[in-house]
């Protein structure tokens, strides 16, 4: 394993501590966007278990639609508006159908990188309607205190990159080729960005609900 | 094939990383302009909140003054009167007393209707600014302590009650500041119109301030919120040994701002 991947191990149990410390604290959003967090660390600590491309492949089917489907949801409980509830859902739908028909069609052991490009796109939709929802609650806060700006910022970023990665380049059961591991490092890369922002924005939350018991 | 692939790539994951870029600068702008327009907004309704409380406060103010009035002369202007007809039903042989008494009750009892002029804005309403201010002027004459001069020209507009009221309760405010602190022995009050302003100057010869380093005082930022209140400007021109001319200018035609009070 090389350092920048045991760096990007550090940042998710960085992130999953800054979870457990302040689940209690946190809204539906952000505690399931620490459930992601713990479910990603626990799917990357045991990857090394997983050598084979099929095994690789069997974690990535059981992965994908529960940090998808979780994170969707997370956004369906952001979400306040009616219309931008039923756009969750059916991202939601999209995401859990499209991981039960690459199922149905390739099995467990083969995974398509078209799933998570397709997952990514909902995600996309997703936070692009968050920040129009945190655009329509203007705040008086500056952005950078405020938990859902990291949180969309991050994924909208972090998934458009992943959108290009696998709906263009890497199908994860073909071998990878330079350019494709010269991706890899850029994804541990901009993994380690984008799980910092979410520990960042799980933690802006906790404070903020803190300050506002201290405030009433 | 795959050196095509991989410029596709860079090309896409450029123009999409240009693209969310763009996008979040945007959103950041558009967010602070947002904020901006809400504490703009804020600041606003604030400013709304205090005239319409100040607004209140002078309503308050003006009716509580009213009803003091009107009770010194509905009760204790009666009760003179009746002693002062109680006095000239004594017998000739007191005549000297009589007289006397009867002289001092006549000078308490016009002492008590300037005080109820004074007190109530009704004789404002009724006469109008000029009259009234005219009559403010005689009466610093009769104190023969200083001397007061009275001007007006070209007070052809009316005004609405409440812009007469407010405007004579900071001349007021201004002879009495004039009167107790400045060791004047002239004060000049002029007030004139046009058909877009009406200017109201009140002018002393006494010691002075230094305008520039003077922070004001209650009585000071009391007129000058009110003269707000008129949509109307206060300015005060003094240097020390050189007097104090204080003005306030006021629209004729006001925009109602007691129609924040609707919000």
């Amino acid at each position: 394993m090389s350092t920048a991947f045991h760096f990007y191990l550090l940042v998710l149990i960085a992130g999953a501590i800054v979870t457990l410390l302040c689940f209690g604290k946190l809204n539906s959003t952000f505690r399931l966007i620490g459930i992601t967090i713990v479910i990603t660390l626990i799917s990357e600590g045991i990857s090394r278990e997983f050598g084979s491309v099929e095994e690789r492949n069997l974690r990535y089917t059981l992965y994908a639609p529960l940090y998808f489907g979780l994170t969707v949801l997370a956004y369906r409980y952001y979400f306040v508006k009616r219309a931008y509830i039923n756009i969750a859902y059916i991202c939601l739908a999209t995401v859990l159908g499209n991981s039960l028909l690459a199922v149905a069609k390739f099995g467990f052991y083969q995974f398509s990188g078209m799933v998570i490009a397709m997952d990514s796109l909902a995600i996309i939709i997703c936070s692009l309607l968050g920040f129009l929802q945190l655009l329509q609650q203007t705040k008086d806060s500056p952005l950078s205190a405020e938990p859902s700006f990291w949180l969309h910022t991050s994924m909208i970023f972090y998934w458009s990159f992943s959108f290009l990665r696998n709906g263009l380049l890497v199908n994860y059961s073909t071998t990878f080729s330079k350019a494709n591991q010269w991706f890899e490092y850029f994804h541990t890369f901009i993994s380690i960005l984008y799980y910092l922002a979410l520990a960042v924005a799980i933690f802006l939350e906790c404070k903020s609900v803190q300050h506002a018991k201290r405030i009433y | 094939m795959q050196k095509e692939s991989i410029e596709l790539t860079i090309f896409a994951g450029t123009l999409l990383f240009v693209l969310l870029s763009s996008f979040i600068i945007y959103f950041v702008i558009i967010y602070r302009r947002n904020q901006r327009e809400i504490e703009r907004e804020r600041l606003l309704f604030q400013t709304k909140l205090d005239a319409a409380g100040f607004q209140s406060h002078l309503e308050i103010k003006e009716s509580t003054l009213q009803k003091v009035s009107q009770e010194i002369h509905d009760g204790i202007g009666q009760k003179l009167t009746l002693t002062l007809l109680y006095i000239n039903q004594l017998p000739e042989d007191e005549l000297n007393i009589r007289k006397s008494s009867a002289d001092l009750i006549e000078n308490t009892l016009y002492d008590l209707r300037n005080i109820c002029k004074n007190l109530s804005g009704d004789y404002v309403i009724d006469k109008g600014i000029e009259i009234a201010l005219e009559r403010e002027a005689c009466l610093i004459n009769s104190s023969r302590k200083l001397t007061c001069r009275f001007h007006s020209s070209g007070m052809d507009y009316n005004l609405t009650e409440k812009q007469e009221i407010i405007l004579f309760r900071c001349a007021q405010e201004a002879l009495n500041n004039a009167m107790r602190h400045s060791n004047a022995t002239e004060i000049e009050i002029s007030v004139f119109q046009n058909d877009q302003i009406t200017n109201l100057c009140i002018k002393d010869n006494g010691i002075g301030f230094n305008a520039n380093n003077y922070t004001g005082n209650l009585g000071i930022s009391n007129m000058k919120n009110r003269i707000e209140l008129l949509s109307g400007k206060m300015s005060i021109e003094s240097e020390k040994g050189k007097g104090v001319v204080i003005e306030f200018q006021v629209p004729n035609k006001m925009e109602d701002r007691s129609l924040l009070l609707e919000m």
